[in-house]
Order: structure tokens, then sequence, then C-alpha cells
């Protein structure tokens, strides 16, 4: 199972309790919503994907289990698609 | 560079941004012929590095779309009339007013940001606070041009939102926005 980790050049700040991306290489900024600023949290390390829904399910114990894991795997496709994050490979 | 005017008030600025339509320009109208003295009615350029932002003049002349709107007041009515130099692109384009207008290149702080916003519905203009991040989001969508990176851009936007007060207007006319905005400047510093 890929384990991901912040792209080296994407930049965050974080503004009352919500986040914006950017990478330093790209003229595209992201506002998280609150998933995606939480996975983006979680992945201070590379993580793998049952790592972070592990982590997910302990930080919102009162979410449907599957729902939770659906949002995961929507965030991290799109912080993939933007180039935010990427497979560490080790 | 934002999508904004300015309206000099206290020795700083009295920022209102909007997207084309929300009414900058009208606005502006209504606040010169309440006297008042402007920035632009348009763009201005923002500076957040090397002091608090500051916001520069252009120099760009002002212009108010036609027909003019039923609500605009008599006096804004008589100031476009007199002010009207030439038409262009459905907008009335007005003469550079040593009066109304500072020279490109004048510069003031900052003193408060209002988004504003034009809602026929609404009863009077009402004033609502953004958080940094809401602001930050905002104030993004009305950038133009910009030295430096995207990174660039979100950290001066952020010095910018932590710096200033920023807000949203939301009004049903440009008068009534207006009239907000100078009692705003009467009620003193945010």
């Amino acid at each position: 199972m890929s384990r991901w980790r912040r792209h080296p050049l994407a930049l965050t700040t974080e503004l009352d309790g919500e986040a914006f991306l950017v990478r330093r290489d790209r003229d595209v900024i992201l506002r998280l919503n609150p998933t995606a600023a939480a996975l983006w949290r979680a992945l201070a390390e590379p993580a793998d994907r049952d790592e972070l829904a592990d982590l997910f399910a302990a930080a919102f114990p009162t979410e449907a289990p599957d729902r939770l894991a659906r949002d995961l795997d929507d965030a991290i496709a799109a912080l993939a698609a933007d180039g935010m994050v990427v497979a560490d490979d080790g | 560079m934002l999508n904004a005017g300015a309206a000099l008030a206290g020795g700083g600025a009295l920022v209102f941004a909007g997207e084309s339509h929300a009414g900058k320009s009208a606005i502006a109208l209504h606040l010169a012929a309440a006297g008042r003295t402007l920035l632009g009615d348009d763009r201005l350029l923002v500076a957040t590095l090397g002091g608090p932002p500051r916001a520069t003049a252009l120099g760009l002349a002002r212009k108010v779309r036609t027909p003019l709107p039923e609500d605009f007041s008599p006096a804004a009515r008589r100031l476009a009339a007199a002010c009207r130099a030439g038409h262009a692109g459905g907008a009335d384009v007005l003469a550079w007013d040593a009066r109304i207008d500072v020279p490109a290149g004048t510069t003031a702080l900052i003193d408060r940001i209002l988004i504003v916003r034009r809602d026929p519905a609404l009863p009077a203009a009402r004033l609502v606070a953004l958080g940094q991040a809401e602001a930050v989001a905002t104030l993004l969508t009305l950038c133009g041009r910009h030295a430096g990176t995207a990174a660039d851009l979100l950290a001066a936007m952020t010095r910018l939102a932590r710096a200033v007060p920023v807000g949203r207007l939301e009004a049903p006319t440009a008068s009534a926005a207006a009239d907000c905005l100078n009692a705003l400047d009467a009620a003193g510093p945010a």
C-alpha cells in the first residue's frame, strides 16, 4: 500500500483553523475543507491510507466509518491531483 | 493589484473592493458627491511588505456605467453629469478632478477593507465581519496582476488580512453603501 507524504514544495498557511495550500512552483492556491485540512495535518509525517483511516476514526468517533473513509479517499485523491501530496516510495 | 476603490479617511484609506458590477464606481461617485477624496474607483496597487499595508492610486479615469441606475442620489447624478468627459464601452468616462482624485502614485495606509456586495432585497446597508480565512479567500478572488508567485500572493493577502480589518458591506444601493462608509469614517478607526 502506498504511503503518502506532503510534496516538498507545498506551503501551508493556517488561519482561523483553516488551511490554504500553495506550491512554490505552481500558480494555484487551494483552500482546504475541514477533511482535507485534517488530512494535511495528519501528513506531517508520511502515512499510508490505513494509518490515516485509523487516525480519522479516532479523531471523529461519532462519524460513520464508511463515510469517513470515503471523505478521506476523496481528500487524498484531490490533494494528489493538485500535486500537494505524493506517494512516498521510501 | 486589487479590484477596489478607496476614499481617504482620517489620513488613511477606506478601501471598498468587489468584483465587476459590484458597484464600486457608483459608490465612489456617491462618496465624491459627499465631498470625499478618492484614490480610485476600480483598481488599486496594494503593498504589504516593508511597512503597514498601503494603497496607491493609479491615476486611472473614473467611469460609471450608463444609464445611471434609478437609485442614484440627485447629488451623484449632478456630479456624474458635470464630470462627464466621454463615453466608452457602456460607461461614461469622468474627467479627472483635483478636488476628488489624487494624483497617480499617492499612497495611503489602509485602515479597513470592505468587500462590497449589492443586494437590492436588503432594507438597509449592513456590515458583516469576516474571519481571516474568509477574508483571504475573498481577497484572492479580487486580485489582478501581482508580483511574484502564487505563494507570494497568498502571503501578501495573509499579511493584509492579519493587519487590517476586513468585512463585507452589503447594501441595496450604492447610495446606501456610500452612506454606510461615510458613517464608518465618522465613527473613527475600526
